[in-house]
């Protein structure tokens, strides 16, 4: 296995991710395509790890970050979701215009 | 291995003024969990003594021999200590202008200094991270707060929205920011210190370097949106304008200089192999900044969006003295942090000050508040002079070391165009003063007609006063006495190792 098949993926992933996020209209579909993004990151950094720290495998130990403070950066988000859907009764992010210029 | 030896060989002295922040937040959360909400009345007043202890410990720092702590995962450095600094007193401030403006809005002090706390501590060592894993938690610790924090008033839809909007895109402008790190960290051939990265960068050939501009960009990208540089700033009028004041004021400062420092070390550590592109990519971010934040800033009507406006033509400038890339220049940025530290928090301060007694922020409803408030007209006015770079104030000083900065370093048309832009930016600032001071008395708004009677008694008052007229007195003295300031900025650089190899001025004429 080459490592570009691995890199390739990762940044296939990405680019879905950054598709979805800009096409989107309901804010818990944007978080989903924001966790695309950063796994196209952890697929690199085990790639990366794999094929040229097999040593110190400091990449896998930064994926594991990267796990966790994804983890929390959902748990924030649905929380906000959820108080949004409180007190405007919709998810969906065109209608979220209170604030424009 | 005992523990003394183990923080011995850590050198996990270098933290201590983080270790404080922290014990202060644990104990505020402690206090107001046995002690029910009642203990609210004073705990704010722990925070605010928590964070003066850090920054006493942040002096005694000044200077160390040996700054590297953690193996290479921190750094304190005099350049993270004075922006270690500068996210401290921001925080502070903040403390003390929300105890009254939380109150009022009937949610509670309990959470809200804790987060406010954790924000600072992710700031903290976000100045000071010096490789790629403990840059990104650090990253990640202060957004995650801030996003927290904007959307604190859970019953008001535009702080819910701001929340919703800083999170997602600040979420992935941090995926985007850790994608050019996993880059970095595969061209380096595995390695995560900033150094290291920098010196297997510097071995690239040319052909292999175009990998290190793309990761550049990447990175870039996470920066200009923490710094809100044009076009990564959609979301800062959105988001200052929604969030509770306090917080806006600790988004524009604190979470500002974080985002400086965080630019500076990794741009001048990582990246002098493609010094070229992103000295040409920055000064990119600070012509669109310049004009677009102080172009659009004319038109707003709401004072919090004509601030936020108003900060990303601020940043533009302080980008100038990142892009000068001499020492002068980058001591030009510490400066001018410093003096908008002080001007913009007082502003901030003035500002929230007079949405407590009228609950408004129309720039209209200013209209003659002169003749009910003298104190706060004088410090709003003196803070907005000073942020427009009117002399004697601090800003002009600040201003001008950073235009000749750039000069000398022959960025003539970056510094011809920041001329521009801030004689653009005096009349925005200077309408504001005018609709303050010269109203006739028959054209006062409503909202000053019915100014309720001045007073400082109601609880938590007295610590936003006493923040008012430091920041004004700072703000209006700092340019005249401004050589202490002027010291402490050019000696973080120059004391600094990693700025050792940065000429004094080399001349790199291009824009």
């Amino acid at each position: 296995m080459h490592l570009q098949f691995f890199l390739l993926l990762a940044a296939a992933l990405f680019c879905i991710g950054v598709y979805g996020l800009i096409n989107s209209r309901s804010a818990v579909r944007v978080l989903m395509c924001i966790e695309l993004m950063l796994n196209a990151v952890n697929l690199n950094l085990m790639a990366f790890s794999n094929f040229l720290d097999p040593q110190e495998i400091r990449g896998q130990v930064f994926t594991v970050f990267v796990i966790t403070i994804a983890a929390a950066e959902a748990a924030v988000g649905l929380a906000i979701v959820l108080s949004i859907y409180r007190n405007r009764d919709t998810v969906d992010m065109e209608r979220f215009n209170l604030l424009k210029w | 291995m005992d523990f003394a030896s183990l923080a011995a060989q850590l050198n996990a002295g270098a933290i201590l003024p983080e270790v404080l922040v922290t014990v202060t937040l644990l104990g505020v959360l402690t206090i107001d969990l046995v002690g029910g909400r009642s203990t609210s009345r004073w705990t704010p007043y722990l925070g605010i003594a928590g964070l003066l202890g850090a920054l006493g410990a942040l002096y005694y720092q000044w200077g160390q021999a040996n700054p590297t702590a953690f193996l290479g995962e921190f750094n304190a450095d005099p350049l993270s200590i004075v922006f270690r600094g500068l996210v401290v007193i921001a925080a502070a401030v903040t403390i003390a202008m929300s105890i009254r403006y939380v109150e009022q809005t009937g949610t509670s002090l309990g959470e809200f200094i804790p987060i406010l706390l954790t924000a600072t501590l992710g700031g903290m060592f976000l100045s000071g991270a010096d490789e790629l894993v403990s840059l990104y938690v650090a990253l990640e610790t202060l957004s995650i707060a801030s996003y927290l924090l904007t959307g604190y008033m859970k019953g008001d839809p535009r702080s819910n929205e701001a929340a919703l909007k800083y999170l997602l895109i600040g979420a992935a402008s941090s995926a985007v920011f850790l994608y050019g790190a996993s880059l970095l960290y595969g061209l380096s051939g595995g390695e995560t210190r900033l150094a290291a990265i920098g010196a297997a960068l510097s071995t690239l050939t040319p052909q292999t370097a175009s990998g290190a501009v793309i990761a550049l960009v990447f990175v870039a990208a996470g920066i200009a949106f923490k710094i809100s540089a044009v076009p990564f700033h959609q979301w800062t009028p959105d988001v200052y304008e929604g969030s509770p004041t306090p917080i806006t004021a600790f988004l524009s400062v604190g979470s500002k200089a974080a985002g400086f420092a965080l630019a500076t070390r990794v741009l001048v550590v990582v990246f002098p192999s493609v010094l070229e592109q992103w000295h040409f990519l920055f000064a990119a971010l600070a012509v669109l900044s310049m004009v677009l934040g102080n172009v659009v800033a004319l038109t707003q009507t709401s004072m919090k969006r004509l601030l936020a406006y108003s900060s990303i033509g601020q940043a533009g400038f302080v980008i100038l003295g990142l892009v000068a890339g001499t020492a002068e220049g980058y001591a030009s940025m510490v400066f001018y942090l410093i003096v908008y530290l002080f001007m913009n928090l007082g502003a901030f301060t003035a500002v929230v000050l007079f949405s407590l007694r009228t609950g408004t922020d129309q720039i209209s409803e200013y209209a003659g508040l002169y003749q009910k408030d003298p104190l706060l007209t004088l410090g709003l006015s003196l803070c907005l002079l000073s942020l427009g770079g009117i002399p004697p104030m601090a800003g002009f000083f600040g201003k001008l070391y950073l235009f000749w900065a750039g000069w000398q370093a022959g960025l003539y048309g970056l510094v011809l165009l920041g001329l521009v832009t801030s004689v653009v930016s005096i009349y925005y600032y200077v309408r504001v003063v005018k609709m303050m001071v010269v109203k006739e008395p028959q054209e006062m708004s409503e909202a000053v007609k019915n100014y309720p009677p001045v007073t400082w008694s109601l609880p938590g008052l007295r610590a936003l006063q006493v923040g008012l007229v430091v920041m004004v007195l700072v703000t209006s003295l700092g340019g005249i006495l401004s050589n202490p300031l002027f010291r402490l900025a050019n000696s973080s650089i120059t004391q600094t190792p990693l700025f050792q190899a940065v000429p004094p001025s080399i001349a790199n004429s291009r824009l």
